[in-house]
Protein backbone atom coordinates (compact mmCIF):
# COMPACT_ATOMS: atom_id res chain seq x y z
CA UNK A 1 0.00 0.00 0.00
CA UNK A 2 2.92 2.08 0.51
CA UNK A 3 4.57 1.64 -2.50
CA UNK A 4 1.71 2.23 -4.40
CA UNK A 5 1.42 5.73 -2.22
CA UNK A 6 4.67 6.57 -3.17
CA UNK A 7 4.35 5.70 -6.94
CA UNK A 8 1.09 7.95 -7.13
CA UNK A 9 3.09 10.28 -5.07
CA UNK A 10 6.09 9.89 -7.74
CA UNK A 11 3.75 10.80 -10.71
CA UNK A 12 2.29 13.44 -9.50
CA UNK A 13 5.59 15.28 -9.02
CA UNK A 14 6.68 14.14 -12.58
CA UNK A 15 3.76 15.46 -13.72
CA UNK A 16 4.29 18.81 -11.69
CA UNK A 17 7.58 19.27 -13.38
CA UNK A 18 6.78 18.46 -16.99
CA UNK A 19 3.70 20.82 -16.41
CA UNK A 20 6.50 23.58 -15.32
CA UNK A 21 8.82 22.19 -18.28
CA UNK A 22 6.09 22.82 -20.80
CA UNK A 23 4.94 26.20 -19.48
CA UNK A 24 8.54 27.61 -19.10
CA UNK A 25 9.43 26.97 -22.48
CA UNK A 26 6.47 28.63 -23.87
CA UNK A 27 6.41 31.59 -21.67
CA UNK A 28 10.57 32.09 -22.68
CA UNK A 29 9.58 31.74 -26.70
CA UNK A 30 6.51 34.84 -25.41
CA UNK A 31 9.20 36.40 -24.21
CA UNK A 32 11.73 36.30 -26.60
CA UNK A 33 8.74 37.69 -29.00
CA UNK A 34 8.96 41.25 -26.82
CA UNK A 35 5.47 40.11 -24.96
CA UNK A 36 5.41 41.08 -21.52
CA UNK A 37 6.07 37.95 -19.17
CA UNK A 38 5.84 38.99 -15.04
CA UNK A 39 6.18 36.84 -12.35
CA UNK A 40 1.89 37.47 -11.86
CA UNK A 41 1.35 35.62 -15.22
CA UNK A 42 4.32 32.94 -14.75
CA UNK A 43 2.32 31.28 -11.60
CA UNK A 44 -1.11 32.07 -13.40
CA UNK A 45 0.15 30.39 -16.61
CA UNK A 46 1.68 27.33 -14.51
CA UNK A 47 -1.45 26.59 -12.41
CA UNK A 48 -3.98 27.20 -15.58
CA UNK A 49 -1.67 24.57 -17.43
CA UNK A 50 -1.38 22.27 -14.26
CA UNK A 51 -5.04 21.92 -14.57
CA UNK A 52 -5.70 22.05 -18.44
CA UNK A 53 -3.80 19.38 -19.01
CA UNK A 54 -5.12 17.16 -16.42
CA UNK A 55 -8.84 18.33 -16.90
CA UNK A 56 -9.18 19.50 -20.36
CA UNK A 57 -6.99 17.20 -22.19
CA UNK A 58 -8.69 13.91 -23.41
CA UNK A 59 -6.04 12.23 -22.09
CA UNK A 60 -5.27 13.47 -19.24
CA UNK A 61 -1.29 14.33 -18.59
CA UNK A 62 -1.16 12.32 -15.24
CA UNK A 63 -2.49 9.32 -16.54
CA UNK A 64 0.13 9.34 -19.55
CA UNK A 65 3.00 9.66 -16.93
CA UNK A 66 1.47 7.40 -14.77
CA UNK A 67 1.45 4.64 -17.49
CA UNK A 68 5.29 4.18 -17.51
CA UNK A 69 6.49 5.50 -14.91
CA UNK A 70 4.86 3.15 -12.62
CA UNK A 71 5.91 0.12 -14.90
CA UNK A 72 9.69 1.16 -15.22
CA UNK A 73 9.82 1.47 -11.43
CA UNK A 74 8.32 -1.39 -10.63
CA UNK A 75 10.54 -3.59 -12.65
CA UNK A 76 13.60 -2.38 -10.50
CA UNK A 77 10.94 -3.51 -7.36
CA UNK A 78 10.42 -6.34 -8.74
CA UNK A 79 14.31 -6.58 -8.72
CA UNK A 80 14.83 -5.62 -5.74
CA UNK A 81 12.87 -9.08 -4.82
CA UNK A 82 15.22 -11.16 -6.63
CA UNK A 83 17.67 -10.57 -4.30
CA UNK A 84 19.16 -7.37 -6.71
CA UNK A 85 20.50 -4.72 -4.16
CA UNK A 86 18.60 -1.94 -4.91
CA UNK A 87 19.85 1.97 -4.96
CA UNK A 88 18.46 4.59 -5.14
CA UNK A 89 20.46 5.64 -8.76
CA UNK A 90 18.39 2.66 -10.42
CA UNK A 91 15.52 3.82 -9.63
CA UNK A 92 16.24 7.90 -10.41
CA UNK A 93 17.41 6.22 -14.21
CA UNK A 94 14.29 4.16 -14.70
CA UNK A 95 12.27 7.13 -14.14
CA UNK A 96 14.75 9.18 -16.76
CA UNK A 97 14.19 6.33 -19.23
CA UNK A 98 10.25 6.11 -18.28
CA UNK A 99 9.93 9.74 -19.85
CA UNK A 100 12.68 9.69 -22.24
CA UNK A 101 10.38 6.79 -23.84
CA UNK A 102 7.29 8.64 -23.74
CA UNK A 103 8.33 11.74 -24.81
CA UNK A 104 9.91 10.21 -27.67
CA UNK A 105 7.55 7.38 -28.19
CA UNK A 106 4.64 9.19 -28.01
CA UNK A 107 4.64 11.65 -31.27
CA UNK A 108 5.31 7.93 -33.18
CA UNK A 109 1.77 7.31 -31.74
CA UNK A 110 0.02 10.08 -33.33
CA UNK A 111 2.02 11.06 -36.84
CA UNK A 112 4.97 12.90 -35.85
CA UNK A 113 2.91 15.13 -33.82
CA UNK A 114 4.31 16.37 -30.39
CA UNK A 115 1.14 16.48 -27.85
CA UNK A 116 3.47 17.92 -24.87
CA UNK A 117 4.64 21.03 -27.04
CA UNK A 118 7.44 21.53 -24.81
CA UNK A 119 8.85 18.62 -25.44
CA UNK A 120 9.54 19.42 -29.30
CA UNK A 121 12.88 20.59 -28.74
CA UNK A 122 16.23 18.72 -27.33
CA UNK A 123 16.49 20.82 -24.73
CA UNK A 124 13.00 20.33 -23.87
CA UNK A 125 12.90 16.46 -23.60
CA UNK A 126 16.44 16.79 -21.91
CA UNK A 127 14.33 18.55 -18.75
CA UNK A 128 11.53 16.43 -19.06
CA UNK A 129 13.83 12.89 -18.66
CA UNK A 130 15.69 15.22 -15.53
CA UNK A 131 11.81 15.44 -14.37
CA UNK A 132 11.86 11.73 -14.73
CA UNK A 133 15.05 11.40 -12.91
CA UNK A 134 13.56 13.68 -10.00
CA UNK A 135 10.38 11.37 -9.63
CA UNK A 136 12.46 8.37 -9.62
CA UNK A 137 14.58 9.70 -7.15
CA UNK A 138 11.75 10.60 -4.96
CA UNK A 139 10.51 6.51 -5.30
CA UNK A 140 13.96 5.45 -4.89
CA UNK A 141 14.45 6.91 -1.96
CA UNK A 142 10.92 6.15 -0.26
CA UNK A 143 12.04 2.67 -1.14
CA UNK A 144 15.37 2.45 0.34
CA UNK A 145 14.73 4.30 3.47
CA UNK A 146 11.65 1.87 4.03
CA UNK A 147 13.46 -1.33 3.40
CA UNK A 148 16.67 0.14 6.06
CA UNK A 149 13.54 0.58 8.48
CA UNK A 150 12.74 -2.93 7.92
CA UNK A 151 16.20 -4.52 8.19
CA UNK B 1 -54.16 30.39 -15.62
CA UNK B 2 -56.19 31.30 -18.60
CA UNK B 3 -54.14 34.54 -18.84
CA UNK B 4 -51.01 32.54 -18.69
CA UNK B 5 -52.23 29.78 -21.65
CA UNK B 6 -52.84 32.82 -23.33
CA UNK B 7 -49.51 34.82 -22.66
CA UNK B 8 -47.98 31.32 -24.20
CA UNK B 9 -49.81 30.93 -26.96
CA UNK B 10 -48.97 34.63 -27.62
CA UNK B 11 -45.15 33.74 -27.10
CA UNK B 12 -44.62 30.77 -29.76
CA UNK B 13 -46.99 32.59 -32.37
CA UNK B 14 -44.46 35.44 -32.18
CA UNK B 15 -41.54 33.35 -31.94
CA UNK B 16 -42.46 31.08 -34.78
CA UNK B 17 -43.12 33.98 -36.86
CA UNK B 18 -39.63 35.30 -36.34
CA UNK B 19 -37.92 31.72 -36.96
CA UNK B 20 -40.12 32.02 -40.46
CA UNK B 21 -38.75 35.41 -41.32
CA UNK B 22 -35.08 33.90 -41.43
CA UNK B 23 -35.89 30.42 -42.50
CA UNK B 24 -35.67 29.54 -46.47
CA UNK B 25 -36.80 26.21 -47.89
CA UNK B 26 -34.45 24.02 -49.73
CA UNK B 27 -34.31 21.65 -52.69
CA UNK B 28 -31.49 19.02 -52.60
CA UNK B 29 -29.86 17.69 -55.17
CA UNK B 30 -27.02 14.81 -55.21
CA UNK B 31 -24.48 15.58 -57.90
CA UNK B 32 -22.01 12.85 -56.55
CA UNK B 33 -21.63 10.45 -53.78
CA UNK B 34 -19.60 7.92 -52.52
CA UNK B 35 -16.74 10.17 -52.47
CA UNK B 36 -13.25 9.65 -51.35
CA UNK B 37 -12.83 12.75 -48.75
CA UNK B 38 -14.19 15.80 -51.16
CA UNK B 39 -12.06 18.58 -50.15
CA UNK B 40 -11.53 21.62 -52.77
CA UNK B 41 -13.90 22.60 -54.95
CA UNK B 42 -13.29 25.02 -58.16
CA UNK B 43 -17.21 25.67 -59.88
CA UNK B 44 -16.36 26.49 -63.59
CA UNK B 45 -19.95 27.61 -64.53
CA UNK B 46 -23.46 26.49 -63.90
CA UNK B 47 -22.64 22.92 -65.43
CA UNK B 48 -19.13 22.37 -64.55
CA UNK B 49 -16.95 21.74 -61.22
CA UNK B 50 -13.92 20.33 -60.52
CA UNK B 51 -13.16 19.10 -57.37
CA UNK B 52 -10.33 16.89 -55.39
CA UNK B 53 -10.83 14.07 -53.24
CA UNK B 54 -8.18 14.39 -50.55
CA UNK B 55 -6.95 10.56 -51.35
CA UNK B 56 -5.15 11.66 -54.74
CA UNK B 57 -8.24 12.16 -57.71
CA UNK B 58 -9.44 15.10 -59.42
CA UNK B 59 -13.23 14.69 -60.42
CA UNK B 60 -15.17 16.40 -62.79
CA UNK B 61 -19.39 16.74 -62.47
CA UNK B 62 -20.29 18.27 -65.55
CA UNK B 63 -24.38 19.05 -66.27
CA UNK B 64 -25.71 17.68 -63.10
CA UNK B 65 -23.09 14.15 -64.07
CA UNK B 66 -20.13 12.76 -62.11
CA UNK B 67 -17.53 11.77 -64.77
CA UNK B 68 -16.58 8.36 -63.30
CA UNK B 69 -13.15 9.12 -64.68
CA UNK B 70 -10.77 10.66 -62.50
CA UNK B 71 -8.31 13.07 -64.68
CA UNK B 72 -5.51 11.63 -65.41
CA UNK B 73 -2.13 12.95 -64.83
CA UNK B 74 -2.60 14.46 -61.56
CA UNK B 75 1.13 14.10 -59.54
CA UNK B 76 1.32 11.34 -56.81
CA UNK B 77 0.35 13.27 -53.78
CA UNK B 78 0.95 12.15 -50.00
CA UNK B 79 -2.36 11.27 -48.48
CA UNK B 80 -1.70 11.16 -44.78
CA UNK B 81 -2.93 12.62 -42.03
CA UNK B 82 -4.64 15.77 -43.47
CA UNK B 83 -2.57 15.90 -46.01
CA UNK B 84 -3.61 14.79 -49.77
CA UNK B 85 -4.83 16.69 -53.04
CA UNK B 86 -6.64 19.52 -51.06
CA UNK B 87 -6.60 23.08 -52.64
CA UNK B 88 -7.69 23.37 -56.92
CA UNK B 89 -8.51 26.40 -58.25
CA UNK B 90 -9.51 27.52 -62.05
CA UNK B 91 -7.71 30.82 -63.75
CA UNK B 92 -9.85 33.61 -63.97
CA UNK B 93 -9.68 32.72 -68.19
CA UNK B 94 -10.09 29.06 -67.48
CA UNK B 95 -12.71 28.98 -70.28
CA UNK B 96 -10.14 30.44 -72.70
CA UNK B 97 -6.84 28.65 -72.01
CA UNK B 98 -8.27 25.37 -69.23
CA UNK B 99 -5.36 26.34 -66.66
CA UNK B 100 -6.12 24.99 -63.47
CA UNK B 101 -3.60 25.22 -59.91
CA UNK B 102 -3.41 22.30 -57.71
CA UNK B 103 -2.19 22.44 -53.93
CA UNK B 104 -1.44 19.61 -52.52
CA UNK B 105 0.74 17.47 -50.11
CA UNK B 106 3.86 16.02 -51.54
CA UNK B 107 6.95 13.40 -49.79
CA UNK B 108 9.85 14.30 -50.40
CA UNK B 109 11.95 12.07 -52.82
CA UNK B 110 14.21 9.31 -50.70
CA UNK B 111 13.46 11.10 -47.52
CA UNK B 112 10.83 11.22 -44.62
CA UNK B 113 9.92 14.83 -45.41
CA UNK B 114 7.33 15.75 -47.29
CA UNK B 115 5.82 19.29 -48.02
CA UNK B 116 2.96 21.21 -50.01
CA UNK B 117 3.08 21.89 -53.66
CA UNK B 118 1.47 23.96 -56.01
CA UNK B 119 1.38 22.68 -59.67
CA UNK B 120 -0.32 24.50 -62.81
CA UNK B 121 -1.78 22.69 -65.31
CA UNK B 122 -3.98 22.25 -68.30
CA UNK B 123 -7.26 20.85 -68.67
CA UNK B 124 -7.66 18.30 -71.80
CA UNK B 125 -10.35 15.86 -72.48
CA UNK B 126 -10.18 15.20 -68.72
CA UNK B 127 -6.28 14.82 -68.49
CA UNK B 128 -3.85 16.98 -66.95
CA UNK B 129 -1.33 18.58 -69.30
CA UNK B 130 2.09 20.99 -69.36
CA UNK B 131 2.07 20.85 -65.81
CA UNK B 132 4.33 23.07 -63.87
CA UNK B 133 5.33 23.22 -59.63
CA UNK B 134 5.02 27.12 -59.17
CA UNK B 135 5.27 26.60 -55.54
CA UNK B 136 7.49 24.62 -53.49
CA UNK B 137 6.94 25.42 -49.60
CA UNK B 138 10.07 25.74 -47.45
CA UNK B 139 11.24 24.08 -45.41
CA UNK B 140 9.64 20.12 -45.48
CA UNK B 141 8.20 19.10 -42.60
CA UNK B 142 7.79 14.88 -40.51
CA UNK B 143 4.14 16.00 -39.88
CA UNK B 144 1.00 15.51 -41.80
CA UNK B 145 -0.88 18.19 -40.71
CA UNK B 146 -1.63 22.12 -40.84
CA UNK B 147 -0.85 21.96 -44.91
CA UNK B 148 -3.49 25.12 -45.84
CA UNK B 149 -3.87 24.38 -49.59
CA UNK B 150 -6.27 27.06 -50.03
CA UNK B 151 -5.48 29.38 -52.71
CA UNK B 152 -7.85 32.60 -54.37
CA UNK B 153 -6.68 35.30 -56.60
CA UNK B 154 -5.96 38.68 -56.42
CA UNK B 155 -7.55 40.69 -59.00
CA UNK B 156 -4.22 42.02 -60.30
CA UNK B 157 -4.20 38.30 -61.36
CA UNK B 158 -1.64 37.27 -58.81
CA UNK B 159 -2.54 33.87 -57.04
CA UNK B 160 -2.44 33.94 -53.04
CA UNK B 161 -1.81 30.26 -51.47
CA UNK B 162 -2.40 29.26 -48.23
CA UNK B 163 0.43 27.73 -46.55
CA UNK B 164 0.08 25.95 -43.00
CA UNK B 165 2.16 25.85 -39.43
CA UNK B 166 2.58 22.23 -40.04
CA UNK B 167 1.48 21.71 -35.97
CA UNK B 168 4.57 20.81 -34.62
CA UNK B 169 6.28 24.42 -36.36
CA UNK B 170 3.77 26.94 -34.65
CA UNK B 171 6.60 29.49 -33.59
CA UNK B 172 8.00 29.76 -37.23
CA UNK B 173 4.75 31.41 -38.16
CA UNK B 174 6.47 34.25 -36.57
CA UNK B 175 9.47 34.03 -38.61
CA UNK B 176 10.11 34.99 -41.51
CA UNK B 177 12.55 33.13 -42.99
CA UNK B 178 10.37 30.06 -44.00
CA UNK B 179 6.64 29.48 -45.57
CA UNK B 180 5.13 27.77 -42.23
CA UNK B 181 1.70 30.27 -41.24
CA UNK B 182 1.70 32.34 -44.05
CA UNK B 183 0.02 33.48 -46.82
CA UNK B 184 1.88 33.85 -50.31
CA UNK B 185 1.95 35.60 -53.08
CA UNK B 186 3.03 34.63 -56.29
CA UNK B 187 2.53 35.30 -60.19
CA UNK B 188 0.94 32.41 -62.04
CA UNK B 189 3.83 31.17 -63.32
CA UNK B 190 5.48 30.49 -59.95
CA UNK B 191 7.99 34.12 -60.56
CA UNK B 192 7.68 36.25 -57.56
CA UNK B 193 5.65 39.69 -57.79
CA UNK B 194 7.76 43.09 -57.52
CA UNK B 195 5.58 44.21 -54.97
CA UNK B 196 5.44 41.67 -52.45
CA UNK B 197 5.57 43.58 -48.83
CA UNK B 198 8.59 41.75 -47.55
CA UNK B 199 11.29 41.54 -50.55
CA UNK B 200 13.60 43.98 -49.01
CA UNK B 201 14.01 42.30 -45.97
CA UNK B 202 17.12 40.14 -46.77
CA UNK B 203 16.01 37.56 -44.20
CA UNK B 204 12.48 37.18 -45.50
CA UNK B 205 11.34 34.34 -48.35
CA UNK B 206 9.77 36.44 -50.84
CA UNK B 207 6.79 34.74 -51.84
CA UNK B 208 5.11 35.74 -48.04
CA UNK B 209 2.06 38.03 -48.30
CA UNK B 210 0.92 37.80 -44.66
CA UNK B 211 2.37 36.22 -41.60
CA UNK B 212 0.88 34.40 -38.25
CA UNK B 213 -1.32 32.08 -39.44
CA UNK B 214 -2.38 28.62 -38.20
CA UNK B 215 -3.67 26.71 -40.79
CA UNK B 216 -5.67 29.25 -42.65
CA UNK B 217 -8.43 26.27 -44.28
CA UNK B 218 -10.12 29.20 -46.50
CA UNK B 219 -9.40 32.07 -48.89
CA UNK B 220 -11.49 34.02 -50.82
CA UNK B 221 -11.18 37.38 -52.65
CA UNK B 222 -14.56 39.42 -52.89
CA UNK B 223 -14.02 43.13 -54.64
CA UNK B 224 -10.52 43.13 -53.44
CA UNK B 225 -10.92 42.38 -49.76
CA UNK B 226 -9.26 39.50 -48.86
CA UNK B 227 -11.10 37.03 -46.10
CA UNK B 228 -8.95 34.42 -44.94
CA UNK B 229 -10.36 31.53 -42.50
CA UNK B 230 -8.02 30.30 -40.24
CA UNK B 231 -8.62 26.86 -38.23
CA UNK B 232 -7.34 27.26 -34.85
CA UNK B 233 -6.42 25.18 -31.62
CA UNK B 234 -8.98 24.03 -29.23
CA UNK B 235 -11.01 27.16 -29.45
CA UNK B 236 -10.10 30.40 -31.35
CA UNK B 237 -11.03 29.41 -35.44
CA UNK B 238 -10.85 32.99 -36.54
CA UNK B 239 -12.04 35.34 -39.75
CA UNK B 240 -9.38 38.09 -40.57
CA UNK B 241 -8.96 40.71 -43.68
CA UNK B 242 -5.76 40.04 -44.99
CA UNK B 243 -3.68 42.85 -45.92
CA UNK B 244 -0.22 43.04 -47.24
CA UNK B 245 2.82 42.56 -44.57
CA UNK B 246 0.54 42.23 -41.58
CA UNK B 247 0.67 39.66 -39.11
CA UNK B 248 -1.99 37.84 -37.65
CA UNK B 249 -0.07 37.14 -34.13
CA UNK B 250 0.04 33.23 -33.94
CA UNK B 251 0.82 31.81 -31.59
CA UNK B 252 2.03 34.93 -29.57
CA UNK B 253 -1.73 35.96 -29.48
CA UNK B 254 -4.78 33.18 -29.98
CA UNK B 255 -8.20 32.98 -27.97
CA UNK B 256 -7.17 29.06 -28.51
CA UNK B 257 -5.44 26.46 -25.77
CA UNK B 258 -3.56 23.81 -27.22
CA UNK B 259 -5.44 19.86 -27.58
CA UNK B 260 -3.35 18.93 -24.46
CA UNK B 261 -5.38 21.55 -22.94
CA UNK B 262 -2.15 23.97 -22.11
CA UNK B 263 -2.02 27.45 -22.69
CA UNK B 264 -0.52 28.53 -26.13
CA UNK B 265 -0.18 32.15 -25.06
CA UNK B 266 -1.78 34.00 -21.88
CA UNK B 267 -2.55 37.26 -24.92
CA UNK B 268 -5.17 37.68 -27.17
CA UNK B 269 -3.61 40.80 -28.25
CA UNK B 270 -0.76 42.91 -29.02
CA UNK B 271 0.47 46.35 -30.99
CA UNK B 272 1.58 45.40 -34.41
CA UNK B 273 -0.86 42.18 -34.69
CA UNK B 274 -4.13 42.15 -35.92
CA UNK B 275 -7.67 41.34 -34.54
CA UNK B 276 -9.85 38.53 -35.82
CA UNK B 277 -13.06 40.27 -36.95
CA UNK B 278 -14.97 37.11 -35.67
CA UNK B 279 -13.62 34.48 -33.65
CA UNK B 280 -15.28 30.92 -32.17
CA UNK B 281 -14.43 29.33 -28.41
CA UNK B 282 -15.18 26.90 -28.35
CA UNK B 283 -14.10 25.85 -32.09
CA UNK B 284 -16.23 25.15 -34.74
CA UNK B 285 -13.79 23.45 -37.25
CA UNK B 286 -14.07 26.41 -39.72
CA UNK B 287 -13.38 24.19 -43.77
CA UNK B 288 -14.30 27.04 -46.05
CA UNK B 289 -15.28 30.38 -46.92
CA UNK B 290 -17.75 32.07 -49.34
CA UNK B 291 -19.12 35.56 -50.09
CA UNK B 292 -23.07 35.26 -51.38
CA UNK B 293 -23.56 38.10 -53.49
CA UNK B 294 -25.97 36.46 -55.88
CA UNK B 295 -30.23 36.87 -55.84
CA UNK B 296 -31.33 33.61 -55.70
CA UNK B 297 -31.22 33.62 -52.14
CA UNK B 298 -32.14 37.24 -51.71
CA UNK B 299 -32.09 37.30 -47.91
CA UNK B 300 -28.61 36.07 -47.91
CA UNK B 301 -27.27 38.75 -50.26
CA UNK B 302 -23.73 40.10 -49.34
CA UNK B 303 -23.41 37.51 -46.32
CA UNK B 304 -20.09 35.62 -45.33
CA UNK B 305 -20.88 31.93 -45.07
CA UNK B 306 -18.61 29.58 -43.24
CA UNK B 307 -19.09 25.93 -43.57
CA UNK B 308 -17.51 23.88 -40.83
CA UNK B 309 -17.15 20.31 -39.12
CA UNK B 310 -17.84 20.69 -35.45
CA UNK B 311 -20.94 18.98 -35.76
CA UNK B 312 -21.18 20.03 -38.89
CA UNK B 313 -23.43 22.81 -40.34
CA UNK B 314 -22.87 26.12 -42.33
CA UNK B 315 -22.32 30.07 -40.65
CA UNK B 316 -24.08 32.73 -42.04
CA UNK B 317 -22.43 35.86 -40.87
CA UNK B 318 -23.85 39.00 -41.70
CA UNK B 319 -21.29 41.52 -42.33
CA UNK B 320 -21.42 45.04 -41.49
CA UNK B 321 -18.20 47.74 -41.96
CA UNK B 322 -16.05 44.54 -41.58
CA UNK B 323 -17.93 43.64 -38.31
CA UNK B 324 -20.05 40.12 -37.66
CA UNK B 325 -23.42 41.88 -36.67
CA UNK B 326 -25.53 38.39 -36.99
CA UNK B 327 -25.15 34.87 -37.41
CA UNK B 328 -27.39 31.99 -38.21
CA UNK B 329 -26.99 28.58 -38.48
CA UNK B 330 -27.79 26.38 -41.24
CA UNK B 331 -27.46 23.05 -42.99
CA UNK B 332 -26.65 21.38 -39.40
CA UNK B 333 -29.04 18.04 -40.56
CA UNK B 334 -25.71 17.44 -42.77
CA UNK B 335 -22.46 16.15 -41.01
CA UNK B 336 -19.79 17.50 -41.46
CA UNK B 337 -19.07 20.20 -44.46
CA UNK B 338 -16.17 20.40 -45.93
CA UNK B 339 -16.59 22.63 -48.41
CA UNK B 340 -19.46 25.59 -49.39
CA UNK B 341 -19.25 27.27 -53.09
CA UNK B 342 -21.51 29.24 -54.90
CA UNK B 343 -22.40 28.86 -58.59
CA UNK B 344 -23.09 31.79 -60.90
CA UNK B 345 -26.97 31.06 -60.92
CA UNK B 346 -26.83 31.75 -56.77
CA UNK B 347 -27.68 28.17 -56.06
CA UNK B 348 -25.10 26.64 -53.81
CA UNK B 349 -22.61 23.52 -53.78
CA UNK B 350 -22.08 21.81 -50.19
CA UNK B 351 -19.68 18.89 -50.05
CA UNK B 352 -19.90 16.80 -46.84
CA UNK B 353 -16.87 15.44 -45.92
CA UNK B 354 -14.82 11.98 -45.18
CA UNK B 355 -15.45 8.66 -47.05
CA UNK B 356 -19.08 8.39 -48.49
CA UNK B 357 -18.60 12.36 -49.17
CA UNK B 358 -21.36 13.78 -51.28
CA UNK B 359 -21.62 16.84 -53.69
CA UNK B 360 -24.97 18.46 -53.02
CA UNK B 361 -26.78 21.68 -55.08
CA UNK B 362 -29.20 23.22 -52.96
CA UNK B 363 -32.02 25.66 -54.30
CA UNK B 364 -35.00 26.95 -53.29
CA UNK B 365 -37.74 25.80 -52.71
CA UNK B 366 -40.62 27.39 -54.22
CA UNK B 367 -43.08 24.81 -54.32
CA UNK B 368 -45.13 25.54 -50.86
Amino acid sequence: MRTFFDLLISSLLVTILIVLVNTSSNLIWLNSMGMPINITLIFKSFFQDLIGMNLSSEIPLYLLICFPLIISLMVIKILVFRGISPKILYYSLAGAVAILALVILLPFAFDNVEPIAGSRTYMGKIFMTLSGLIGGYYFGSKQVRGLHASN
Amino acid sequence: MHLIKFYLLISIGFLSICLKSDTVDFKYEILAEGLNRPWGVAIVDNDHVIFTELSGQLRQIYQGKLIEEAVKGVPSVLYKGQGGLSGVTVDPNFKENNILYLAFSSRDEGERTNTLKVIRAELINNSLKNIKEIFRAFPSRNTALHYGGKMTFLDDGTLLITSGDGFNYRESAQQLDNHFGKILRINTDGSIPNDNPFLDKSYALPEIWSYGHRNPQGLINHEGVIYGLEHGPMGGDEINIIEPGKNYGWPAITYGKDYNGSIISPFTEMDGMEQPIKYWVPSIAPSSITYYDKNLFSEWQNNLFVSYMKPGGIRRLVVEDFKIIKEEILFSDFSRIRSFKVFPDGSILLATDGNGGEIIRVTPNYEE
